[in-house]
């Protein structure tokens, strides 16, 4: 750059500089004017507005201190969005400002900049180094000095705790989450551990009358109506039930059917959300709660979810709607670890409102979202373990998709699925069994694109298949009940039961138990053929799943919740 | 249209009935899928480039170019999150706590500029942290800090990188983030302190080269130990150095080591002894150090939530009233108070274990400074610390070397072929 060119440069860019930078400060100081003013103007600090309230409180009625006190808190409002307006176009300006600044001060520096000359430094002289490495370690050390003062200011002040009482922390002293082991040893969930349907130790009497009180242990009143079927920790039984004004969950004793307690979903700020229309053979508590032995989960289509501790006090809740979906929303909770897993399926594929959301168990926060690509559903979330990987596998017109349970990653899926979903999957002898409702009884491999077969007949709408290791049990809700090969997907046996079927069966033992709507059960032995081992009779109608623990057979009837079992 | 695609996680309330409006964030939502991954491909793009413009190209006006292109994307479009330098603490809570969740966008932010340093030096702090950037750019009067200032005071970085450490392996809180002074700036919005000491920062930065980068930022010192090994480094003369002395005092940042003058031998002795003593007094300074800070640890869990609800419930000892909001909601949660001290002392115990680890930390790069400082080293060449450039590509041009190698005017009386 010559000389003139920098002159140049220089004269231009100088009374820039000096404009910019005045402009700068100038619009510095009104924003600092505007905070402090800020500090004294507020509807909070107003001496004024503090004042009309106190005599607000001794005149209650006098309307022309309502007035005043408004218009007064509209004109504080007013103010401070004008403060924040005028902050907000202050520092964009003085943005620029600043912009014009340093690229005219780099200029002004530019245009004076001149090569250094190190012979005007004059030689270097020998030790320099020395003196300046010992300089350095002096500094080093007092920086070090600094800290360590700083650190010993700060030591003075010791956490205060009392040292005395449990040294391991109650609540730490027990895992967030029970073991696998644990889970398969009660029926935490809707059908159970990993949601098949299966208690292979469970030995439940083959037959019972309401009416007679044959092998009815016990029977309660549930105080709500719902069709969620019940989940069982050790001596607690849940169940859920709602009406239009109140969402609850009810726990009863094993032994003796007592209602322990009764807790509504108490959501932050009060306000419960309006109950969603829903069809009467759906209800408003559809879904099944879901337990970890801390404390049990429930979800309702109003979208109010809630963690009860085992003594019936809220943990935590919050709402997760809107739920609405055709029917009325009723895929039940699934649980992995400390992770409560919900399928919010909406809508058509194209609207986007289809999701799966995680919540965390003890304190309900969003864990993460996925959102899925599907239509509306009635299935329910399963967690499986596929070759030691844990995988939750969600249906829904057209997916089978399967995630990780740990962050919600998508594993694999498989478009096979068409109709409105109801039925949930199963896992069984790693096949992968699931149904497209009216249209087909498919046998997939997790991860594999390919379907291994596919059966169309006596294909369900509703109910979800069982399976015992070698065949595949459906009813479906005409009444019609098939066995297929696990393996190949072919017809065993097929047996008209002449009744209207929405419970799922279960597996017990050795025994398939089926509960038709009229509350009559069917208790045959799994295997190549069709035996019937005994019958049971409710006397009244059931739509909810079946819960074999041990030596009993829960059953929620319209009314009552049976323990069936010897006395 | 890409921006779109970011949204809330969950839909916010709407108030049909009274047409009520909710307030716009003040901190930056969360960023869509399709943002993020896009933030990782312009992240690994910048660090490309500016590799290639300090090493290959050797061009200061390109990194300026880079440098206001970062400081616009990761800084005011950004709004300055995630950025490198906060994404540390997310990845030592990963490291300590296995239920917590890192996304893979956090770690690449953390682990791609350490790689590139490993490979090329500081080039992420040349030209594509915004926070660097801005600072480099508002320099316009540089003053040279005295070298033994600078020694001590680069000692800081380091410190705060364990106190950060500490706090984010024990869920106590995100310290960089939450006293980060340019992320105000980025967002036009912040605290008043925070927005001072921005403003301040700047206002000092334009005569002291980039206070934040040299004397505080715990990511720059993390970056400066990797770029110690790096394979290919920043040179100041792109072919032999003739000790003209051009560059000397070119580098804002100190970060120019120069040729020695030879030393007379007693000093050489001397050196050894004090090199010696040094060596002998790094274990104790260790577990001093170590000690120290097991202590300190003890009251820093004061800032962990849990320890500081316990504290205050603990009403006994009289100092701290139960008055606030948190300990009347806790006592109405009806929880067990001797489970939440129970809590409380796991994570007390935590600190002093992560502050024992942090004094340990402390006392290593102290005793490592003071031995390296007591380390006579022989230099022909005037360098670049390799520690402490940031590759800014400032002293290029003050080579004779360089711009003979550019084909401009070279200096009257510069050498250009180093002393016999």
């Amino acid at each position: 750059m010559n000389d003139i060119r920098r002159q140049t440069l220089h004269h231009l860019a100088l009374p820039l500089l000096v404009a910019s930078g005045l402009f700068a400060l100038m619009l510095v100081g009104l924003l600092a004017f505007n905070e402090a003013r800020g500090k004294v103007l507020t509807l909070v600090n107003s001496k004024q507005v503090v004042h009309l309230h106190d005599e607000l409180r001794r005149h209650p009625k006098d309307e022309g201190l309502k007035v005043r006190i408004r218009q007064l808190d509209l004109e504080l409002r007013q103010e401070t969005f004008y403060r924040l307006r005028l902050s907000h176009n202050a520092s964009r300006a003085l943005l620029a400002g600043l912009v014009v600044f340093l690229a005219s001060a780099h200029l002004v520096r530019t245009s004076r900049r001149r090569l250094p000359d190190p012979q005007a430094w004059g030689a270097r002289k020998a030790g320099e180094e020395k003196r300046a490495r010992a300089f350095a370690q002096y500094a080093v050390g007092g920086v070090f000095a600094a800290v360590a003062a700083t650190a010993v200011a700060i030591s003075k002040q010791p956490v205060n705790l009392p040292e005395h009482g449990p040294t391991v922390p109650t609540v730490a002293a027990e895992p967030a989450f029970p073991s696998v082991e644990e889970m398969q040893q009660q029926w935490p969930s809707f059908r159970g551990p990993n949601g098949l349907g299966v208690a292979p130790k469970a030995a439940v009497p083959i037959t019972w009358n309401a009416n007679s009180g044959t092998n009815i242990r016990w029977k309660t009143a549930v105080p709500l109506h719902g069709l969620s079927s019940p989940v069982v920790w050790n001596n607690a039984v849940f169940l859920t039930g709602a009406d239009k004004t109140q969402s609850s969950v009810f726990r009863f004793d094993a032994d003796t059917g007592a209602l322990q307690w009764s807790a509504t979903i108490q959501l932050p700020g009060g306000a419960r959300p309006p109950a969603p229309e829903v069809n009467e053979e759906t209800s408003l508590a559809a879904p099944t709660p879901v337990t970890d032995g801390r404390r049990v989960y429930a979800l309702f289509p109003t979208g109010e979810i809630a963690a009860f501790d085992f003594s019936g006090k809220q943990v935590w809740a919050r709402n997760v709607g809107p739920l609405d979906n055709m029917y009325g929303y009723a895929a039940s909770l699934a649980i992995y670890q400390d992770r409560l897993l919900i399928q919010i399926d909406r809508g058509q594929p194209e609207d986007g409102q289809s999701k799966m959301l995680t919540l965390d168990t003890r304190t309900g926060e969003p864990r993460w979202e996925v959102k899925r690509d599907v239509a509306g559903s009635w299935s329910s979330p399963v967690v499986c373990d596929v070759n030691g990987q844990p995988q939750l596998i969600m249906c829904a017109n057209p997916f089978v998709i399967a995630y990780n349970p740990v962050d919600g990653k998508e594993l694999w899926r498989n478009k096979c699925l068409e109709n409105d979903v109801a039925p949930s999957p199963i896992l069984a002898g790693n096949m992968i069994i699931a149904v497209a409702p009216n249209t087909a009884v498919i046998g997939l491999r997790p991860g594999a694109t390919d379907i291994v077969w596919k059966a169309e007949e006596g294909v369900p709408d509703a109910t979800s298949p069982v399976s015992d290791g070698q065949r595949v049990y459906i009813v479906n809700s005409e009444g019609l009940l098939s066995c297929f090969n696990l393996q190949t997907g072919k017809v065993v046996w097929k047996q008209e039961l002449e009744d209207t079927f929405y419970a799922s069966p279960v597996i017990a033992g050795n025994a398939l138990i089926l509960v038709s709507r009229k509350g009559v059960a069917w208790v045959l032995e799994s295997g190549d053929e069709y035996k019937e081992l005994g019958k049971g009779e409710l006397g009244e109608e059931c739509c909810a799943s079946p819960v074999p623990i041990g030596k009993r057979l829960l059953l929620r009837g319209k009314k009552n919740l049976f323990c069936i079992g010897s006395k | 249209m890409i921006g779109l695609l970011a949204s809330p996680r969950f839909p916010p309330p709407e108030f049909t009935e009274t047409g009520h409006q909710l307030p716009g964030f003040t901190i930056p939502l969360p960023r869509g899928p399709l943002l993020e991954h896009l933030d990782v491909v312009v992240l690994l793009a910048a660090l490309f480039l500016a590799a290639w413009l300090t090493l290959r190209h050797r061009s200061r006006r390109g990194l300026v170019a880079l440098g206001i292109f970062s400081v616009l994307y990761f800084g005011f479009w950004r709004k300055g999150c995630i950025c490198s330098i906060g994404s540390i603490q997310n990845i030592a809570q990963g490291l300590a706590d296995s239920s917590f969740g890192l996304p893979a966008t956090v770690l690449v932010f953390g682990l791609a500029p350490l790689v590139f340093a490993l490979l090329f030096g500081r080039v992420f702090c040349s030209a594509v942290c915004p926070h660097g950037a801005l600072q480099d750019l508002v320099l316009i009067k540089p003053i040279t800090v005295p070298g033994w200032l600078e020694q001590g005071l680069r000692l800081i970085p380091y410190t705060y990188l364990g106190l950060a450490m500490i706090f984010a392996a024990t869920g106590g809180g995100y310290i960089i983030c939450q006293y980060d002074p340019f992320v105000t700036l980025f967002r036009l919005s912040g605290s008043v302190l925070m927005v001072s000491c921005g403003i301040g920062l700047l206002a000092l930065g334009m005569f002291v080269g980039r206070p934040y980068c040299r004397f505080l930022c715990p990511y720059g010192a993390l970056l400066g130990l990797a770029s110690n090994v790096s394979k290919w480094r920043v040179r100041i003369t792109p072919d032999t150095c003739t000790q003209c002395r051009l560059c000397e005092q070119t580098c804002p940042f100190g970060a120019i080591n120069k040729s020695t003058v030879e030393t007379p031998s007693r000093t050489v002795t001397m050196d050894k002894w004090r090199l010696a003593a040094m060596i002998l007094l790094l274990p104790v300074l260790i577990g001093v150090s170590g000690w120290f800070g097991g202590v300190t640890g003890k009251a820093l869990a004061r800032k962990h939530r849990t320890v500081n609800l316990a504290e205050r419930i603990f009403e006994r000892t009289g100092k701290v009233p139960d008055t606030i909001l948190t300990t009347a909601v806790f006592r109405r949660t009806g929880a067990s108070i001797e489970s939440l001290y129970a809590n409380a002392r796991v994570v007390r115990d935590r600190y002093v274990l992560a502050g024992r680890l942090c004094g340990v930390w402390i006392a290593l790069v102290v005793g490592g400074k003071l031995i390296t400082l007591a380390i006579r080293r022989k230099r022909h060449d005037y360098e670049a610390d390799q520690t402490r450039c940031i590759a800014c590509a400032r002293c290029f041009k003050f080579c004779p070397q360089e711009l003979q190698r550019l084909g401009l005017p070279i200096p009257e009386g510069a050498p250009l072929m180093p002393p016999s």
